[in-house]
Parts: structure tokens; C-alpha cells; sequence
């Protein structure tokens, strides 16, 4: 029996779900402290998984591999999909943010008051999915997770959202969905190109050990009957499993439009992902969502959700297609400024305070698509600490958007003035997470900027995939980035207190228990990790070097063909 | 021939027919029950007892398939009728069908005048597709399919209304015009080659082959409801009596793919550019039109109707591919679409029986009965093909059969498009309980009931768990038509 502590990780808030659906609606009280149970529960296995957590070379911590589906393709030998979990550098970090987001956004559902069942059911649902999607080394399993977690959030937003909330939620759904459909494509190519080696030598028999397996296969010696096809991830990323002349090998593979087939995959790959995380041009799909939907889904949603997409291209695109991220590097660094600098711009523009919030992510996703891009290793560390901080920042800040709206009905900055001599105990918390968005030292958002941006200026020198100009062109957006955060604290909250006539005053008592139980911790996180950056740092920078090495080493080794793009 | 000579002739075929008597046991049957229902119908009013006759007869036809299975791989009747692996499943996968809509029927309140008589041609149009996916012969062949398109027109004007009347009339006129353009592709192909039997084309004269095999082709797109010969299709759906619908949806889908497979692999035509140009093209331009239509629906029959001419582009795929994951896929895709198709239109028949025949007229329904909204919506969702359904195992394997076609060059647009119709049918399949779900309630309310929900729990259930563990029918599959 292997260790099921990732088990137990994913599907601790099942069981709440399930309780839930068994209960009658006149317990209708006890629900979101149901639920607050299997999210805690799961919060702390989290924990668990993130101290425990050790780089060890080419391991992944609480490893489990357990036969799932096996089918039989006539010819084809053999098509296995695994139960196939594990942590590593990659994703340890983003376990821990979702136990942190969803714990956070579990207490903040306390507020909703309509069809509670279905709310309560759907959220523990939606944190099994995304726990899932990050732990997930089986692509089958992961676009399982990646795709049933639409559904759920479909819902949420649209049944619990505002006004227009029908319109926000097909719209992400579909956007989500023709992300997901591209990586659909990529990952039967690649399943169709890559073999399990220690399950074709169990196949072909005890002798024949792993590394002869991969030898026979790339001398062209093995026969097509005898191979396991899989979906396990690591087994991709390993060059010495791809079935040589298959569509996507690296050698012999095949091309389409005179480009190298692995080339389009990762674009596909890219722009699946990039919807999600969103980068301009396809992030249209957030403001809308954000803005109808209700406060904890919007913390989920631009903690959580987003980085899916920030995952995706560390896990898949840069993971499995070295050589097209080091072709694309430039672009990629390109899109990513291009992201920072419009987001910001479109932040300072927006007169309601969830869009800004929602393009102040877009803006800072964008670094993440810097840092990754540089392929240096500040980089990639600055690219997942941003994630990181991205994820404690936009949640407190959605709330902070929350906790007006909740009291008011109103989100728009300029209805607000003054309101710091009315809340000062909540100005004071507002100041702390804008602060914190805007990179201020001793906050989590300074050390992500200053890495990604140690990355990017490296990297002209180190590997020149991103020029110095666009380094200095990204600088802006930090000063954007100042800009529309100060603007707004100096709009909203200082100056002569004023409230518009229209909106419901009179009713703005400062923070309740709740509010503080919820903005608070963000707030001491984000100083904790913004003091202490090496608890996220130490934990994963070997592997993230490893990782690097890897893509370095496959990306300029490989040259598809004298072709290129 | 002198006497003698003729009873040897005859002992030595005698012992041919009994076996080919044996490999046909299911339709021997279904004649047989087709035979005691119309006689029984004269004879006695008990409408119960003709139910439980039907039963019987459909029972025992699905189960003496499993007898039949020893004879797979057989040529029977001097090779008229073959019994394949193939075969064999997509028979079962019609009994069910008959079975399902008969279930379906017999939840309708009001029942029909000439109640025994649709069920005698509930199994004959079971018949004939039994004999299309078993031909290996054009006569029989054409027959075979004769049989389901007269009786789908029969079954179209059952429901005895105006509309009905015209659907099936319009429905006639385009099954006879589709007919004459299979038959006279048939004949050239008798004309070229001589013979009447399946066998390879790929040897005769080009142009003449060529406009046969289309020729032919297009009468089976026909059965099918593909682009081009899909026009028919939405009016008589729409007409038609929701069991009906259900019927017409999967039983000619599965025959005709069945068909459509034999044919291909026995006249190797495949191996040519232009056949798989063709297909391909009929694949795209019926999964765009398909969904692209049924975006604009307000009727939910209608918009079934659009959807199922998109899910024939699909099941094209998988001929287009021919390969053997292609096949496993199709067949897989196939019980698969049986079931999602029949949850769906199910439901759809106790929304009509409760007085809501619009979409627009389902709003807020889901508070009703959360249950069956619930499984309405997995099957909804498998039909769009996402996880965690079976209908996205299928269309992964599909696709996964297409990835390994890589020496044509509509391969890659066809993917694309296929991959991405399935945002679009997104859009129009939450439709449904998007309405339930989003809008508020009127004066309707939908009825249910204990039958109600365990059939539909029946039927939501294997999409489910076929997608936890697809093996299961898969490798079931696999045994059946790739056995040595």
C-alpha cells in the first residue's frame, strides 16, 4: 500500500460535499460549517504536504502510481492511464496557496444566504478539482480536474453572481473551454508519442529492464504491439521515451506547414493556457467574471484559478517542449510586458473597484510570463513567487473590494471619499494589501518583482532570450502599478469623507470579526513572506535549478531540423 | 438436372442453410414476433398482454445474439449475410434501442389507436437494421435498408396529426429520392463489376467507379443524416413522437455506420485520396452546420435534431481515420451516444408530457426536481463531450483514431473543427438547463416519479462510471471484433 497522503489531500472536502447533499434543507444553517470542516481539513494536509516537503533529485514527494484505465489498441499495444499523483518543486508551492485561498474562501462564503446546498456542494467540489489539477502526473487525470472544474464555477458565478452574471459565466466557461479543447489536442499527440517504459518492460517481461526498453525503442527496435502508450507526465518529459517517427518527436518528427509539429503543440498548449492565466490579448473573460461574481469566488478565482494557467506552462508547455520555449522566449517575454503594461493601464482606467482589481491580475500575471520567459533561475523563482504572493494579494484585495460592497451595494471608486476617517481600522488593512500589490519592500510582492525582474535584466547576458530594452519596458508597470493603487487609496479613502447620495448610506460600520479573520491573515502572510521569502524560496529552489538545467540543456541541444519555425 | 442430381445439390446446401438459419436466430425471431403481434391484434383487445409479447420477443432476440457470437466471422447464405464482431455489437446496440423507445412509449398517457401495430413496426425496422450492419451483398443490402426508411416513415406518421402527415411525407419524397441515387449508384456498381456480392471496387474503370461509389456513398449519408443529406432531418424530428425521435436518432445512425464500415473495408475504397477527401469533407461541413444551427433553436427537438447531424460528423471521424482504433472508437462512441441521446430525449418527453415545449419554457424547473435536473445535465455534458462523462472518453478516442491518419491533408482542419465545434455545442446544450437552472419559475410544473427517475438513473449511470472505467466496455469491444 503506497502512501494515499495526496489522496486524502485532494478529496478531504468530498465527504463535506456529500454530507451536505445528504442533509435536509432545514439544516440549512449547519452547511457552511460543513464545509468549513473538509476545506480546513484539506487546508492542513496542505500544510503537511509543504513541510514535509524535501527536493530530492528526479522523485516527486508522496508518489502514487496505480493502474486506473488499461486499454488495448489492436496494433497499437497497449494505452495506460494511471492514477498517477505527486509533488515536486513546481507544484509544492502552489498546494500550499490552494489550501490557504480556499480555507480564506471558505470563510467568506459564510455571507451567502440564497440555495445554500447548492453552493456548499459546488465549492468543496471545486476544491477537490483544483487540488487536483496540482497534483495531478497523469495529463488524463489532470484535464479531468483541469475541465470538471468549469462546471462547478459555471455555476457559482452564475447563480450566486450579480446582475449579469449569466453572460460572465458562459463567457468564461467558453473561453476556458476552447483553452482547454487546445490542450485536448496536444495531449493526445503527446500520449500517442510517448511510451511508459517500465510498463512495456512489465509488458515484454521481467529481463528486459527499463533502460533497454528505451534503447529498443529508439534504435526503431521495439514492435508497435508491445509498447504502453501513457499519459504520465514525467514519462514525457523524458525525450528517451518518444516513439521515434512519432508526430511529436524531437528527431524524426513530423511537420506541418514546414514547422516542426512540436512547435505547434506548444503554441496550442501556450494559448490554452494563457486564457486561463489570462495574458491580453485573450483576458477578457476575467473582468467580466470578477465583476459578477460573488466575493469568494472572486478570491478563488484570481488566487487559485488563475494560476492554473501560471502551473500549465511551468508543468506542460516549458516542461515538456523545451526547445519551443527557448525558440518562443522572446515572444513569450514580449506578451508578457505587453500584459503588464496594458493591464496596468486598464486598471488606472476603470472606475469599479473589482475591474481594476481584475486588471491589476492581469498586469501582474504578466510578470509571471516575464520571469518564465527569462529562463534564468531568479527568474522562474521571482515568476512562482508572484504567483504565490499574486494568489494572498488579489484574495485580500477582492475581499477589501468585498467588504464595501457588502455594506453598500456599490463598487464604484468615485461614489467613495474619505472613507478613512469613517473606517480607519479597515483603511488601515487596505492600505496594507495595496501596498503589498504594489511591491512595496517588506511585502511578498516586492521580493516576486525584484526577482522577476533580477531574471529578466540576467538574461540578456546569460542566455539573450530577453533584451535589456524590454527589461527597462516592463519597469513601467511598475510604476503604473503604483500609480492606480495610490490614485485609488487617495481617492477613496483620504480627503473629506463623501459618500454619493445614491448609494445607501449610513450603514458603514468597520470591519466585523469575520472580516478581519479573513483579511488579516493575508495581510500578516504577505509581510511573513514579504520579510522571510526564503520559507517559499528554500523549499523549492534546487528543483526549480534542476528544472532549469533540464530545459537549458534540451532546449539548445535540440535543433528541430535546420528549419525552425 | 435430373432428380437424383437435384436432391444431392440439395444435401449438400441443406446442412449450409440450417447453420445460416442459426447465425440469423435474432431476425428469425423478430419475424416471428412481427408475425404474432399482427395476428394478435386481430384476435384480442389485451393491449398488456401484446406489451409483454414484445418484451419477450425483443428479450429473446438480444439474447440469442450471445448464442449467435460462435458464428462471427461466417459467410451464410452463399455469402449474402455475413456475421461480424461489428456486427454483432451494433445488433445489440439496436435491441436496446427498440427496447428504450419502447420503455419510452409506454410512459406516454395517451396511447395511440394502432398501438400493437407500431410495435410490430418497431421490430421491423429492428430487422432491417439488423440485416444493414450483416449485409455482404447489395440486395440485401437495399433491402435491408428499405425495410428501417419504410418503417421510419410509417412510425413518423403513427402520431396522426396534421404536422406528422407532412413530416412524413416530407420525409418520403427525400427517402425516395435518396433511394433512387443509392440504387442507381448500385447499379452501376453491379454494371462494372458483375457482381452483387461486396467486393474490392478499387480495380475498375476510374470514372465510372468513382461516381457509383459516391453514388451509393450519398445514400447511406442519407440513413445517417449527414451534410448533404441532412435536410429532412430537423422537420421530422420535430414532428415525430419524442420515442420516435429517439429511435430515428440512434437505430439508422448505428445500422448505417455499421453498414458504411463493412462496405469501406470490403470495397477498400479508403485507400483512396478522393473517398477520404469526401468523407472528410461530409465530417466538417455536417459538424459546422450542425452546431452552427442549433445554436439558433427554441424548439428542443429541433435543436436535438441539429446536434445529432453535428454527432454524425463525429462518428464520420472515425470511418475517415479507418484504423482499427477508429473502429473500437466508433463502436464505444456508438453505446455511448445511445445512451446520452435517449437520457436527453427522455428527458425532453417528460418536459413535453408535463406542457413545456419550448426551451424557453423550462426556466426554473430545476428546483423541481434537482435530481433528474442533474442527470439531465450529465447527459447534456456528455453529449458535448466533457469529462467526467463517457462522451468524452469517446471523442478522445476518436480523435485519437483521426491523430493517426497523418498522410491526408484535411485531417488537421477536420480535427480542429471537431475539437472546437465542442465549445460551440457548449453554448447550445447548457441552453437547456440554463433556463432551468437561471430563470425564474412559471405556472408548469414538471411532473416525475419513482419510474421516471430509475430509468433515468439507468441510463445516466454508465455514462459515468464508462468514464471511470472505459476499459471495461472497451476492452469488451476489442474482444468482440478484433478475435482471431
Amino acid at each position: 500500500m503506497e502512501n494515499q497522503l495526496l489522496t486524502l489531500l485532494i478529496f478531504a472536502p468530498l465527504p463535506a460535499a456529500l454530507l451536505i447533499l445528504a442533509l435536509p434543507d432545514h439544516r440549512v444553517k449547519w452547511f457552511p460549517w460543513i464545509n468549513l470542516a473538509g476545506i480546513i481539513l484539506q487546508s492542513l494536509l496542505a500544510l503537511v504536504v509543504f513541510l514535509q516537503f524535501e527536493y530530492e533529485a528526479g522523485a516527486f514527494a508522496g508518489y502514487i502510481k496505480q493502474d486506473w484505465i488499461t486499454i488495448s489498441m489492436g496494433n497499437l499495444g497497449m494505452l495506460s492511464i494511471d492514477y498517477h499523483l505527486g509533488v515536486d518543486s513546481i507544484s509544492v508551492l502552489m498546494v500550499l496557496l490552494t489550501g490557504i485561498v480556499m480555507l480564506i474562501g471558505a470563510i467568506s462564503s459564510f455571507s451567502i444566504q440564497h440555495k445554500r446546498k447548492g453552493y456548499f456542494v459546488l465549492y468543496a467540489l471545486l476544491s477537490v478539482n483544483i487540488m487536483g489539477c496540482f497534483v495531478a502526473l497523469d495529463f488524463f487525470l489532470f484535464y479531468l480536474f483541469f475541465e470538471f472544474m468549469l462546471l462547478p464555477m459555471y455555476f457559482l458565478i452564475g447563480l450566486w453572481g450579480g446582475k449579469r452574471s449569466a453572460y460572465a459565466s458562459i463567457k468564461f466557461f467558453l473561453y476556458t473551454l476552447l483553452g482547454s479543447v487546445l490542450i485536448l489536442i496536444v495531449m493526445i499527440g503527446l500520449y500517442l508519442s510517448t511510451i511508459d517504459p517500465v510498463e512495456t518492460s512489465m509488458l515484454m517481461g521481467e529481463s528486459t529492464t527499463v533502460e533497454e526498453v528505451q534503447q529498443l525503442l529508439q534504435n526503431g527496435q521495439l514492435e508497435e504491439r508491445s509498447m504502453v502508450r501513457t499519459f504520465s507526465i514525467p514519462a514525457m518529459a523524458d525525450p528517451n521515451n518518444t516513439i521515434p517517427g512519432s508526430l511529436l518527436d524531437v528527431i524524426d518528427g513530423q511537420y506541418f506547414d514546414r514547422s516542426h509539429f512540436r512547435y505547434w503543440a506548444f503554441i496550442l498548449l501556450f494559448i490554452g493556457f494563457a486564457i486561463k492565466l489570462p495574458m491580453v490579448p485573450v483576458h477578457t473573460w476575467l473582468p467580466d467574471a470578477h465583476v459578477e461574481a460573488p466575493t469568494p469566488i472572486s478570491v478563488v478565482l484570481a488566487g487559485i484559478l488563475l494560476k492554473i494557467g501560471g502551473y500549465g506552462f511551468f508543468r506542460f508547455c516549458y516542461g515538456l517542449f523545451p526547445e519551443a520555449a527557448y525558440e518562443f522566449g522572446f515572444i513569450i517575454g514580449l506578451l508578457g510586458v505587453i500584459s503588464i503594461i496594458y493591464g496596468g493601464l486598464n486598471a488606472m482606467a476603470q472606475r469599479d473597484l473589482k475591474k481594476l482589481i481584475a486588471y491589476s491580475s492581469v498586469s501582474h500575471m504578466g510578470f509571471v510570463l516575464l520571469g518564465l520567459a527569462s529562463l534564468t533561475e531568479e527568474g522562474l523563482l521571482g515568476a512562482m513567487f508572484m504567483m504565490f504572493s499574486h494568489g494572498l494579494t488579489s484574495s485580500a484585495s477582492f475581499l477589501v473590494a468585498g467588504v464595501i460592497y457588502d455594506r453598500t451595494g456599490d463598487r464604484l471608486i468615485e461614489n467613495y471619499s474619505g472613507l478613512a476617517s469613517q473606517l480607519p481600522r479597515f483603511t488601515f488593512l487596505v492600505v496594507v494589501v495595496f501596498f503589498a500589490s504594489l511591491g512595496l519592500p517588506g511585502f511578498s510582492g516586492f521580493v516576486a518583482e525584484l526577482l522577476t525582474f533580477l531574471g529578466a535584466f540576467a538574461s540578456a547576458g546569460a542566455n539573450s532570450i530577453i533584451p535589456q530594452w524590454l527589461a527597462i519596458l516592463a519597469l513601467a508597470g511598475l510604476i503604473i502599478s503604483a500609480a492606480y493603487y495610490l490614485w485609488t487609496i487617495q481617492r477613496m479613502f483620504f480627503g473629506e469623507y463623501w459618500i454619493r447620495s445614491t448609494v445607501k448610506d449610513g450603514v458603514l460600520n468597520d470591519l466585523t470579526r469575520r472580516e478581519w479573520l479573513m483579511i488579516l491573515p493575508l495581510a500578516l502572510l504577505m509581510l511573513l513572506f514579504g520579510i522571510l521569502p526564503n520559507l517559499l524560496i528554500d523549499p523549492i529552489s534546487e528543483g526549480l535549478r534542476v528544472y532549469l538545467d533540464f530545459i537549458l540543456e534540451q532546449g539548445q541541444l535540440v535543433f528541430l531540423g535546420s528549419k525552425g519555425f | 438436372m435430373d432428380r437424383s442430381a437435384q436432391i444431392d445439390f440439395l444435401n449438400e446446401i441443406l446442412p449450409e442453410i440450417q447453420l445460416g438459419l442459426l447465425a440469423i436466430l435474432p431476425e428469425l425471431i423478430l419475424v416471428g414476433g412481427v408475425v404474432l403481434l399482427l395476428v394478435f391484434s386481430l384476435i384480442s383487445k389485451l393491449k398488456t398482454l401484446s406489451d409483454i409479447l414484445f418484451f419477450i420477443v425483443l428479450t429473446g432476440g438480444f439474447v440469442s445474439i450471445w448464442f449467435s457470437q460462435e458464428f462471427i466471422g461466417g459467410a451464410y447464405f452463399s455469402g449474402a449475410v455475413a456475421l461480424t464482431g461489428v456486427g454483432v455489437f451494433l445488433k445489440s446496440l439496436c435491441f436496446i434501442a427498440v427496447g428504450l423507445t419502447k420503455v419510452m412509449d409506454l410512459q406516454i398517457p395517451v396511447k395511440p389507436k394502432h398501438r400493437v401495430e407500431q410495435d410490430a413496426v418497431y421490430l421491423t425496422i429492428l430487422l432491417g437494421a439488423n440485416f444493414m450492419v450483416m449485409s455482404n451483398h447489395y440486395l440485401v443490402t437495399f433491402i435491408a435498408i428499405e425495410l428501417v426508411s419504410i418503417a421510419s416513415y410509417i412510425l413518423v406518421a403513427f402520431r396522426k396529426q396534421k404536422r406528422g402527415y407532412e413530416a412524413a411525407l416530407k420525409y418520403l419524397l427525400f427517402g425516395a429520392f435518396s433511394t433512387a441515387i443509392l440504387l442507381y449508384g448500385l447499379s452501376f456498381i453491379y454494371g462494372i463489376s458483375g457482381s452483387l456480392y461486396y467486393g474490392n471496387l478499387l480495380n475498375y474503370q476510374e470514372p465510372v467507379m468513382i461516381m457509383a461509389s459516391l453514388f451509393f456513398g450519398l445514400g447511406l449519408l442519407f440513413k445517417l443524416g449527414a451534410v448533404p443529406m441532412h435536410l429532412w432531418l430537423p422537420d421530422v424530428y420535430q414532428a415525430a413522437t419524442t420515442p420516435v425521435v429517439a429511435l430515428l436518432t440512434s437505430l439508422p445512425k448505428l445500422a448505417g455506420i455499421g453498414l458504411a464500415w463493412l462496405w469501406l473495408s470490403a470495397t477498400g475504397l479508403l485507400a483512396l485520396d478522393w473517398m477520404v477527401t469526401f468523407l472528410a469533407i461530409c465530417a466538417i461541413a455536417s459538424i459546422i452546420l450542425g452546431t452552427t444551427a442549433a445554436i439558433w433553436q427554441e424548439d428542443p427537438k429541433r435543436l436535438i435534431a441539429y446536434s445529432s447531424i453535428a454527432q454524425t460528423g463525429f462518428f464520420l471521424i472515425g470511418i475517415v481515420s479507418f484504423n482499427d482504433t477508429g473502429l473500437s472508437a466508433v463502436l464505444f462512441f456508438g453505446a455511448i451516444y445511445l445512451m446520452m441521446n435517449y437520457l436527453v430525449l427522455y428527458f425532453i418527453q417528460i418536459m413535453e408530457q408535463s406542457g413545456m415545449y419550448t426551451i424557453s419554457s423550462y426556466s426554473g424547473q430545476f428546483q423541481e426536481t434537482p435530481y433528474l435536473g442533474v442527470l439531465f445535465i450529465i447527459g447534456l455534458i456528455s453529449l458535448t463531450g466533457l469529462p467526467p462523462t463517457a462522451g468524452f472518453t469517446g471523442k478522445l478516442l476518436l480523435f485519437t483514431a483521426l491523430f493517426q491518419k497523418t498522410d491526408h491533408v484535411l485531417v488537421w482542419p477536420l480535427l480542429l473543427i471537431g475539437v472546437v465545434s465542442t465549445v460551440v455545442s457548449l453554448f447550445f446544450y447548457l441552453k437547456m438547463p440554463y433556463y432551468m437552472i437561471f430563470k425564474a419559475k412559471g405556472d408548469s410544473k414538471m411532473l416525475s416519479s419513482k419510474s421516471v427517475k430509475i430509468l433515468a438513473t439507468i441510463l445516466a449511470l454508465p455514462l459515468f462510471l464508462l468514464f471511470i472505467k472505459s476499459d471495461f466496455l472497451l476492452n469488451f469491444i476489442d474482444q468482440l471484433i478484433f478475435a482471431p
